[in-house]
């Protein structure tokens, strides 16, 4: 049964986390009843996961897919272990066999330079000096190559120690109805953390707090425990800037007594947007 | 559970107990991705336990009107939601941890990659030669060569890759402890 346009882009928009929660439900009931959907939801989502890790996915779905899979311990595994498996199979690739390569070398540069084959030794030689030098110059190049390859990844290794934050104070108040769109906080590429600076000056202080990060569609992001540092009105809620694709969302935070009760203390709502 | 009960179970998947055991995997497949897809971090555990119920309300007499996987989406939703109310125990990390392979504990790149490379050679060599064109090169030309729709190649190519990655996660599985 081969999908239609619209299957596709819907199961698609499943993978990636766009779809609400009945239509979510709705696909998931499909594809527990009927397991050719099944197989066709999990190859759309190793055709993803293969275009992700080889560049082949247009911007806005790399975005989306992100957000999502390198969110996710578990769907972050499936593209390491589909990684491992393109490693291979680039290793198993095979070479193209050489047609001329039963024939002398001597032979050959003879017939590479229309030359009679008495010239030819002289011209195998004048090769086999040529080929010397390409050698040596190979691994000059080699050389340079692992050079750079080598700084490339103490770059990268720089850039992975020094993460790009972004910073939004938060202040209490969450909307309702259709009374206003929500703060809406701009994300701009290439940010790798969202700090939330959450503005508590209003409420009863504890020692210790948790935040609770939902998606107005009732899916939770992220919970943390969070301690104040010194006399702050503010209290930050860090995450991966990945794991916040352009939604709307509402972070409920509580402070936890002695006693370890949970006391809800106030929300607040904001917006995603990706620039 | 007794293991009279554990085949009354299978028995609902289907009489022919060798379907019946395929029918299972392919299900439990479905709630691993299921788990998987809604965030859990232990998805296999939990798909363990929605069979575990399930069993327990099969051998309770329980009637399964609407079929067994049915059934189980059902039990697999309440578990969903189970996990989510539990309080987490582990938080986000301040940074985003670096982009390190994981295929199993203590495995490195190149035990990983030995692994690969071993399973991809007890394929037969036309399954290789799909994945290598498939993945390496223009998948488009290969399902005109191959004469398929590229909804058919990507079903194809998918049956290939799961056997790679069962067969990896049974690599992983016989690794002894220490290594």
């Amino acid at each position: 049964m081969p999908l239609t346009g619209t299957e596709e882009q819907h199961l698609i928009d499943y993978l990636l986390g766009q779809l609400t929660p009945e239509e979510r439900a709705s696909v998931e009931q499909r594809y527990f009843e009927d397991d050719e959907w099944f197989e066709q939801t999990r190859a759309l989502e190793d055709e993803l996961i293969r275009d992700y890790l080889c560049n082949a996915l247009p911007a806005a779905r790399r975005r989306l897919f992100e957000a999502r899979y390198l969110a996710a311990p578990e769907l972050r595994a499936k593209i390491e272990q589909t990684r491992t498996i393109l490693e291979a199979l680039r290793a198993e690739r095979p070479a193209a066999p050489s047609p001329s390569v039963a024939r002398p070398l001597w032979q050959r540069a003879a017939d590479l330079f229309g030359l009679p084959p008495r010239l030819g030794f002289a011209t195998a030689a004048l090769s086999v000096a040529s080929l010397a030098v390409a050698v040596w110059l190979g691994g000059q190049t080699a050389t340079l190559r692992q050079n750079v390859a080598r700084l490339e990844r103490e770059l990268a290794s720089q850039a992975r120690r020094a993460p790009v934050a972004a910073s939004f104070l938060l202040s209490p108040g969450v909307l309702k109805g259709s009374e206003a769109a929500p703060k809406r906080l701009a994300i701009p590429p290439g940010v790798d953390q969202v700090r939330l600076e959450l503005d508590i000056a209003g409420a009863r202080k504890y020692e210790r707090y948790r935040a609770y990060l939902r998606s107005v569609a009732g899916l939770e992001v992220a919970s943390q425990e969070i301690t104040p540092g010194g006399a702050t009105d503010q209290l930050v809620f860090s995450l991966p800037s990945a794991s916040l694709p352009a939604d709307d969302y509402i972070l409920s935070l509580g402070g936890l007594s002695s006693s370890g009760t949970f006391e809800e203390l106030e929300s607040y709502s904001f917006g995603i947007v990706r620039k | 559970m007794s293991d009279r009960e554990a085949n009354q179970f299978l028995a609902r998947l289907d009489p022919d107990p060798r379907i019946a055991e395929q029918k299972y995997h392919t299900l439990r497949s479905k709630l691993i991705f299921y788990f998987q897809q809604n965030g859990c971090s232990d998805p296999q555990n939990l798909a363990d336990e929605v069979f575990l119920r399930a069993l327990r309300r099969s051998s309770e007499g329980a009637e399964f009107y609407s079929g067994v996987n049915a059934f189980c989406y059902g039990i697999a939703q309440n578990v969903l939601r189970e996990e989510r109310r539990r309080p987490r125990h582990e938080e986000l990390p301040e940074e985003l941890p670096p982009a390190e392979p994981h295929l199993g504990p203590g495995l490195s790149r190149a035990e990983q990659a030995v692994f690969a490379h071993e399973f991809l050679n007890k394929l037969p060599p036309d399954e290789i030669d799909i994945l290598v064109r498939y993945h390496l090169e223009d998948r488009a030309q290969l399902a005109h060569q191959l004469n398929v729709s590229p909804n058919g190649l990507r079903i194809r190519v998918c049956r290939i890759t799961q056997k790679v990655r069962e067969a990896l996660a049974g690599g992983v599985k016989r690794m002894p402890a220490g290594t």
